[in-house]
């Protein structure tokens, strides 16, 4: 362990285990195992695995935002040579198959439940997305699979859309789920309203600001991708998938969606490249992909290429926030007031809810002393395709917020924009610092990191 | 997406590709493939034929004489990009050629691709009607100011194959390509040729196709230098506006590249 | 020019279980590891994690191999396998090294307590009065025995202390539920350079602080922070999902519309450390992987603001493309002069840049 106060000399150049004597490992950089594999193109990627027999799955995405499906004919692309079968919503609720699951749900500030409408394996009845999924394909190569995709005949009822997220509880915007109401999924608050209401109307400065957290595309180098075979003598099944999170991948499939033992289905993730949250444990065409080899007998594999990753791997961020900051007149704050919308697609997916409604509050006032803070997201769907976790996962658009009304702050002040963050900054001697966002922060000494960093800057 | 079936033959002459073409009316002739391929792999175009240019060497030559540039229709961007040839009589041709896409395209991609595709986005037009260029076809020769006829348009006729580019060497010129972030296409390129006796200017990437200046040219040509061109803006009117960037930008970007080409010429003394 | 700061804290070691399941979370916070000495005394690591590229291989052998007092070159790490591994809750938000990394210290100290009963009897002395160091125990006396001698016993049988409770073999599984998340801090420094007349943001300088508690491996944690940064950059600069207002559709359907950061949009990088150990958890580390994501849109931000002030401008959207910051530029100048710009009514379209604007 190392006293803060006297920080050693970090060494990043890599070393080879080999050259550390004595079995003192940890603090050092010692060189990854993996890379000269990795780079010498001996990496095992999802796509790389051939399984004998193996069939090939594709998928009809919706190109309408919002619409009512009104027909779905299959009939030309059964027909199509090399198919083996055609899968839409009607198959999947006659086998009686189950859903996913969104594993970090976010209520109401009454309590009431969220508005829950998880992202389906299939789209039944209506799409609410750009690249929902309306049937799959599984034929004996990529080609003719994807040939028997545009055989698909549908009929829409284009409805009206909505992908502002500010726009999004307006009156006039149309609703994405119809049964709730409204497009509000869950409304969070913290904080004292009134207090925090009046110590920045009662400010000596106030700034106030809109700021929207831009929406993103992980876009990892390798894109999704899941290979499945089925053994019927054993009942089992033998999944490779891109995953961050395999037994929680195994579970969503058994548990929520296929209502198989846990037990019959290995998941094996060999390398992945890449991932930065978007390959989680939430099995939107791995469902298919397991189920179709067992329907059909033989392996099935899905690999997205780019464009269709662009259409089906979750986004992120995505908010509108209208905030407010006071400071009296030395430049300390007095209050934070926040009210963000969130995006959050046209369906709920894995993590989704928290991350505006929980990483986003615990965060929203950073390292500096807030006295008052009230606090208010409210998740809302758009027919976009649906958010969920990606590097960050609602501290960037927290930093956003925070640091752009401290900024201002300091420069409607007057003062430098270095005194006034140290003016503001907790100490080593706070911690455990427990916040009004309902955060306990553990160890740390911010006044020390400043100093760090403008050392380094030559600031 | 994968590209729908595809036959393919590799033409030994260029009769033998208009006998091809001919005989097949859904076929392409495939140059460099970086536009073709990339279309037909979004399933955006679905030729039955693919007539490959790619062995006939005598469309790929370089030829410079005192007055002129001329480039085989099959010369890749990468052996303009490098060529010191080029570079002492042109250099700006050989900067545009090293500014398209990345080393891969480089060793693909074609002059006569490039001009034929008329992307609007594209560098070559700029280069062709900045350059008061010569399009020759297997049938005739087509002056740079006809060449280009709509976007992704132009004069070729069914059939019709571009041989070769010819360039006129300017006195000096430049070129300046102002990058869409995302693509790295010219969100706006302006390339500025003084031939002495006159001027051209010719802008890409910010309207249907690439189109001249004309009161550019004539301040440049009453005098080259940057302050010639103050207070000459080109109308947004008829710019695009995309997703990337507005007609209003398009059009001040183009005043600011087109003042910075010609400084480019006139304050180092020497050819960029 | 302008200079942007950004100070900020993660949250990361996600979690105890309870507090999950305070909030209807459907899944656990802990973490597995199998630590599987052979009888020829190489080591299996099992963990339920699964690397994506953080280099847990090396880093998950180090913790255990320093604990187990023992060659890292013996060790090799298994993720990523449902049958091989008993559960694991997986990776994400910066819990590897604090939840895994514990839950192999802990089999560790499981495996070495009974290597340590085996020593004790083979050396006849108490395990106290054990001397152990390059994968030897000795006793007083000078006999000595090899923790692959002693594993090879273990796996024999015969040789162990007699006591009912003893079992043969040498492995150890711990489920292991932290007692808390970890707050890992950070700060970053932009210093950028905007064109005025195209309003291209050139970032010049990219400094970084980081306390991420103790660093297990500096080169990988740099690794990780650097990695962050370009994805944060990408926010900053050009990355955009676009959808149109009216069809909805996709605009950003692919890399000719939607910009990802490449080598030359990246300045160069210099990053430092301080290390305030985690309290909740042995090795005192704190996740170390997103901070890059999260302080460059706002140091960057604030440094264009900081570049635009004198002009009036107050406030600027991301991404920052030249246009908007143009846009920006324009639209204070035309305020400080009190013309209404003709050609400003057009908006471009997605996220809108703002001054100031009224709160309720």
């Amino acid at each position: 362990m190392n006293d803060a106060d006297t920080p050693r000399v970090i060494a990043t150049e890599g070393i080879e285990a080999s050259t550390v004597e004595d079995a003192q490992y940890i603090g050092k950089p010692l060189l990854r195992t993996e890379d000269r594999r990795l780079l010498t193109g001996k990496g095992r990627y999802v796509d790389d695995v051939v399984l004998p027999g193996m069939a090939w799955c594709a998928f009809l995405r919706s190109s309408h935002a919002h619409a009512l499906i009104t027909r779905i004919d299959t009939q030309a692309a059964r027909e199509a040579p090399e198919v083996l079968r055609v899968i839409t919503a009607d198959e999947w609720a006659a086998a009686d198959m189950g859903a996913l699951t969104v594993v970090h749900p976010m209520p109401f500030s009454d309590g009431r439940p969220m508005n829950t409408a998880t992202r389906p394996v299939f789209a039944r009845h209506k799409v609410n997305h750009v690249g929902d999924i309306i049937a799959a394909v599984v034929a004996n190569t990529r080609e003719a699979a994807q040939d028997a995709v545009e055989l698909i005949q549908v009929e829409f009822e284009e409805l009206q859309s909505n992908v502002d997220v500010a726009k999004a509880l307006d009156q006039a915007t149309p609703l994405v789920h119809e049964q709730f109401g409204s497009n509000a999924v869950f409304d969070v608050r913290k904080g004292d309203e009134a207090a925090t209401r009046a110590a920045i109307d009662g400010a000596h400065k106030i700034v106030e600001l809109e700021l929207r957290s831009n929406r993103l595309a992980a876009n990892p180098i390798e894109p999704r991708s899941y290979a499945c075979s089925y053994d019927a003598s054993e009942e089992r099944y033998t999944l490779y998938a891109t995953t961050q999170q395999p037994h929680y991948l195994r579970r969503s499939l058994a548990v929520y969606a296929l209502f198989i033992p846990e037990h019959k289905l290995q998941v094996i993730a060999p390398n992945v490249g890449g991932s930065f949250g978007i390959k989680g444990n939430f099995p939107v065409e791995v469902a298919t992909v397991v189920w179709a080899s067992r329907l059909v007998g033989r392996p099935v594999k899905w690999t997205a290429t780019r464009s269709e990753s662009m259409m089906s791997d979750t986004q992120a961020r995505d908010h509108f926030t209208k905030a407010r900051m006071g400071f009296d007149a030395d430049g300390r704050i007095v209050g934070m007031e926040v009210d963000t919308l969130a995006a959050l697609g046209g369906y709920l997916s894995n993590f989704a809810p928290s991350i505006p409604g929980n990483s986003y509050p615990q965060t929203i006032t950073g390292l500096y002393r807030t006295p008052n803070l009230f606090f208010r997201v409210r998740g809302v769907y758009t027919n976009t395709v649906p958010v969920d976790a990606y590097r960050g996962s609602g501290r960037p658009e927290a930093t956003w917020v925070n640091e752009r009304l401290v900024e201002n702050g300091a420069r409607e002040l007057g003062i430098d924009v270095v005194d006034l963050r140290k003016k503001n900054l907790i100490g080593p001697q706070d911690f455990p610092y427990r916040t009004l966002s309902g955060r306990s922060y553990d160890s740390g000494n911010p006044p020390l990191l400043l100093e760090k960093l403008l050392t380094l800057s030559g600031y | 997406m994968f590209m729908y079936s595809v036959k393919h033959q590799r033409a030994s002459s260029v009769a033998h590709v208009c006998e091809l073409l001919a005989a097949h009316p859904d076929a392409r002739p495939l140059a460099g493939g970086q536009s073709l391929i990339a279309g037909m792999k979004l399933r955006l175009s679905a030729p039955s034929l693919l007539v490959d240019l790619g062995g006939l060497r005598e469309l790929t030559t370089i030829q410079i004489d005192a007055q002129h540039v001329t480039l085989g229709a099959m010369v890749r961007h990468a052996q303009v990009a490098q060529s010191e040839a080029i570079r002492k009589v042109i250099p700006a041709l050989a900067s545009l050629a090293k500014g398209i896409g990345d080393p891969m395209v480089r060793n693909m991609g074609t002059v006569g691709g490039s001009v034929a595709n008329n992307d609007p986005a594209a560098d070559y037009p700029a280069a062709v009607v900045a350059l008061d260029a010569v399009v020759t076809t297997t049938t005739r020769e087509i002056a740079a100011d006809d060449f280009f006829v709509g976007m992704f348009e132009t004069a070729l006729l069914p059939g019709e194959l571009i041989t070769a580019v010819k360039f006129r060497i300017p006195k000096r010129a430049a070129y300046l390509k102002f990058k869409n972030p995302a693509s790295r296409f010219a969100m706006v390129g302006v390339f500025v040729a003084d031939f002495g006796s006159a001027v051209r200017v010719a802008v890409v990437g910010a309207s249907a196709g690439v189109f001249r200046v004309a009161e550019m040219e004539r301040a440049l040509g009453r005098r080259f230098h940057a302050a010639s061109l103050d207070g000459i803006e080109v109308s947004s009117a008829e710019l695009l506006s995309d997703l990337h960037s507005q007609a209003v930008y398009r059009a001040h970007l183009i005043a600011v590249l087109a003042k910075r080409a010609v400084q480019s010429l006139t304050e180092s003394g020497s050819k960029p | 020019m302008g200079i942007g700061l950004a100070c900020f804290l993660d949250k990361a070691g996600t979690g105890p279980s309870a507090n999950l399941a305070s909030r209807g979370g459907l899944h656990g916070g802990y973490e597995t590891a199998v630590i599987r000495v052979h009888s020829d005394g190489k080591v299996s690591l099992f963990a339920g994690t699964h690397c994506h590229g953080q280099g847990h291989q090396i880093t998950y052998a180090a913790i255990a191999a320093q604990r187990m007092g023992i060659d890292i070159a013996h060790i090799s790490v298994v993720e990523g396998d449902t049958d091989r591994i008993p559960f694991g809750n997986g990776t994400w938000g910066g819990r590897s090294v604090s939840v895994a990394g514990t839950a192999i210290f802990k089999a560790a100290d499981e495996v070495m307590a009974k290597t340590r009963r085996i020593a004790a009897h083979v050396l006849a002395c108490d395990a106290a009065a054990l001397l152990y160091t390059k994968g030897i125990f000795s006793n007083v006396a000078g006999k000595s025995i090899s923790f692959a001698n002693i594993a090879d016993l273990a796996y024999h049988g015969a040789n162990l202390p007699r006591d009912a409770a003893f079992s043969p073999g040498l492995e150890a599984t711990a489920f292991y539920d932290p007692p808390d998340s970890n707050d890992p801090q950070a700060m970053h420094l932009a210093v950028v350079e905007v064109d005025a007349d195209t309003g291209v943001v050139d970032i010049q300088q990219y400094f970084t602080a980081d306390d991420c508690g103790v660093l297990i491996n500096p080169m990988i944690v740099e690794g990780q922070v650097h990695g962050g940064l370009a994805q944060g950059i990408g926010q900053a600069m050009m990355e955009n999902v676009a959808y149109d207002a009216v069809s909805g559709q996709l605009l950003t359907g692919s890399f000719m519309d939607y910009a990802m950061p490449r080598a030359d949009s990246m300045p160069v990088l210099k990053t430092t450390f301080i290390e305030t150990p985690a309290p909740s958890n042995p090795l005192g580390a704190k996740g170390a992987s997103e901070s890059g994501t999260i302080g460059a849109p706002a140091a960057i931000g604030n440094a264009v603001v900081d570049a635009l002030w004198h002009l009036g401008v107050r406030h600027i959207a991301l991404p920052l493309t030249s246009e908007k910051v143009w846009r920006a530029m324009a639209q204070a100048r035309a305020e400080a002069s009190a013309v209404p710009p003709v050609e400003m009514a057009i908006r471009p379209p997605g996220p809108s840049s703002h001054t100031r604007n009224g709160f309720r």
